[in-house]
């Protein structure tokens, strides 16, 4: 019995496993009575096409970058935006404040290359540089941390981006305008200082914050600060994602934050003055308070707003700070910002919620103009988005300081803007802008200018 | 020139031709170098082969997407979850949709095809023992005809071999050739 058994069993399994060789019809016409010859020729048929496809695979893991030390992960980003900007129009208080006529600019805004991962244990890591200049190069985030820790959730140490301005914590890939407001550049002029930051978000994402110990001096270039005063500030983001529907993928949301900041700076240095270029990228910083010289801190205080229904989205930030000085005067400067953007393709401005901040765009239909393999022309249309931003900031409150003096102290402008998103990775933008700066508050000597721009971009 | 130096270059003119003799032999080692053999008997020869030829094609589809409408209850987080009534199976799981029903857009995916586009007959370079090519008019004795070229990609069968006539596709394209390793 135990024999015929065995027996069974080795006659099934010897009946099987060729007939599993074979697809589904092969056996079919093989247990038919059909020809063994052609049920071989397909098999070799198969064997061919993956050997073909295993020397495709080695070939291309000839390729692959793999990162230097075991149980490390490396994923490597850059960027290239390419711009161009002119200035059709402008009076003699624009040209004094640029030192001289604007001159049409051609070349690059960012060439960023970069690498960030996450190493053994609970450790990440990114560094990543900017070539825009290339005898000047600058590291923007370079960072190690730490992530799942209890209660710190994610804990950043190095160059990173300071927590305040929504339109500064949006990534460059993702803005809807070419150059950031007023007072989002002028207070927080190139974002990143040397830090130490605690990231984290609700289990149901409803809530993000980032707080954290900067150094209030731009590194980027240095590589270093150098001075006895510490020029330390504390400054932090609480943020709620109070509406995000679901049901759609995010189309509609809403998200409200305040974030500040306290620095104690070192008198008449550099992270005493605000200041920043018209929205645009020109020579000079048309608004400034220049260097304060006895300023030994301020405050900063802001309020952010975003309302996102469908394609349309709207977005508003208030900003006021507060400069101390040595004799006890307290400068009041502020600005504002809001825009509207509009899909006309139907798409949505994707929100993160754990970082409160805006997320990649998708277009529904990527752009693409081919000839397909029977001869005809095929396109795509991409995403397309207009936009309009009006823009303020009034640092006029220092020309109230005894003995100071700035060049260009409150900025009015208003932005028309239009994208054109080919693919997520890739897109169009252009902007015409039209404003004005006093130069001394007084109304007398306003400069007058409207500067167009142009933005090619990709990001990997 | 003394009795030193013409015995050094004896020596050195021995050395030389014990290289070139044992250039003729399998690669050996000698001393501190690796010699190899002598290849002036042998010629290379031009083998026609066809190959298959890939090309990439795009394609474009054209995909229909739901482009949802947003809401500002949370009704239709009931949807997840909903236990069907059978009495009403036309409207089971309707409960919770909003009142505005999302929009569908067609658009075009653009999709890239890697196909293959024929074959194409191209050359090898095979090494043979031998002298000289030319094969029209007899030329040299050690010349053996060049093998007509069998498309790489026709495989038959060992059992249909006898069966089947072996394809020979004259050479039509004349645009690469390449040198085989050997």
């Amino acid at each position: 019995m135990k024999n015929g058994l065995w027996s069974t069993l080795v006659a099934f399994l010897g009946f099987c496993l060729p007939a599993s060789l074979l697809a589904a019809d092969d056996y079919t016409t093989f247990v038919n009575g059909g020809s063994v010859a052609s049920s071989l020729d397909t098999l070799a048929a198969e064997l061919d096409a993956q050997a073909e496809q295993i020397a495709d695979l080695q070939s291309a893991m000839k390729t692959k970058v793999d990162s230097g030390s075991s149980g490390s992960t490396m994923k490597v980003s850059g960027r290239v935006h390419a711009d161009y900007w002119g200035y059709p129009a402008h009076d003699l208080d624009a040209e004094a404040l640029e030192g001289g006529n604007p001159q049409n600019k051609l070349g690059f805004r960012r060439v960023r290359f970069g690498v960030a991962g996450n190493l053994l244990g609970n450790m990440r890591y990114k560094i990543e540089m900017d070539w825009a200049n290339p005898h000047e190069s600058a590291f923007k985030d370079v960072y190690l941390g730490w992530r799942d820790l209890p209660l710190l959730q994610t804990l950043l140490v190095g160059n990173q981006k300071r927590p305040y301005g929504l339109d500064h914590l949006n990534s460059s890939r993702f803005n809807v305008f070419l150059e950031r407001p007023f007072i989002i550049e002028a207070y927080n002029q190139d974002a990143r200082r040397w830090g130490l930051v605690s990231y984290g978000v609700s289990e149901d994402q409803g809530w993000n914050w980032r707080y954290g110990l900067y150094n209030s001096r731009d590194i980027s270039g240095s590589g270093n600060y150098v001075n006895d005063h510490g020029s330390l500030e504390f400054a932090g983001r609480l943020a709620s994602t109070f509406w995000y529907d679901e049901a759609s993928g995010g189309r509609g949301y809403g998200h409200f934050a305040v974030a500040g900041t306290h620095a104690e700076v070192d008198e008449g240095s550099t992270e005493t003055r605000f200041r920043t270029r018209p929205e645009a990228r020109t020579s000079n910083r048309w608004l400034t308070t220049d260097n304060i010289a006895d300023a030994t801190s301020y405050d900063m205080f802001a309020l952010e707003g975003v309302l996102n229904f469908g394609p349309v989205q709207l977005v508003g930030e208030v900003q006021n700070a507060w400069t101390t000085l040595n004799s006890g005067q307290q400068v009041h400067t502020h600005g504002a910002y809001a825009y509207v953007s509009y899909f006309l393709t139907g798409e949505h401005m994707p929100w993160k919620r754990s970082s409160g901040t805006l997320d990649r765009i998708k277009p529904h239909e990527e752009f693409f103009m081919v000839r397909t393999a029977d001869g005809k022309t095929a396109r795509g249309i991409g995403a397309w988005q207009l936009a309009a931003r009006w823009s303020t900031a009034d640092f006029s409150d220092v020309l109230t300081i005894p003995g100071h003096s700035a060049d260009g102290v409150i900025a009015n402008s208003f932005t028309l803007g239009v994208n054109w998103y080919r693919t997520a990775n890739a897109r169009v933008q252009f902007n015409y802008i039209i404003g004005d700066i006093d130069r001394d508050g007084t109304g007398a000597n306003v400069a007058n200018y409207e500067i167009i721009g142009s933005r090619f971009m990709v990001d990997f | 020139m003394n009795k030193i130096n013409i015995i050094s270059t004896i020596t050195a003119l021995l050395l030389m031709s014990q290289v070139s003799w044992a250039g003729e032999k399998a690669c050996s080692d000698k001393g501190k170098k690796k010699v190899c053999p002598d290849s002036s008997n042998k010629v290379c020869e031009a083998v026609p082969v066809t190959k298959s030829v890939k090309k990439s094609a795009y394609e474009v589809e054209c995909k229909e997407i739901c482009i949802p409408s947003y809401t500002f209850s949370f009704s239709l987080g009931k949807l997840c979850g909903l236990k069907c009534d059978t009495k009403d199976e036309k409207n089971c799981g309707r409960e919770g949709q909003p009142k505005k029903c999302g929009r569908v857009k067609t658009v075009k995916v653009l999709k890239k095809v890697d196909g293959k586009a024929g074959e194409k007959c191209t050359y090898e370079w095979k090494i043979r023992d031998g002298k000289g090519c030319e094969t029209k008019k007899g030329g040299s004795a050690a010349v053996t005809p060049a093998p007509q070229p069998v498309p790489a990609a026709t495989r038959v069968p060992a059992k249909a071999a006898t069966k089947v006539a072996p394809q020979i596709i004259q050479p039509v394209v004349f645009r690469s050739f390449t040198v085989s390793d050997q």
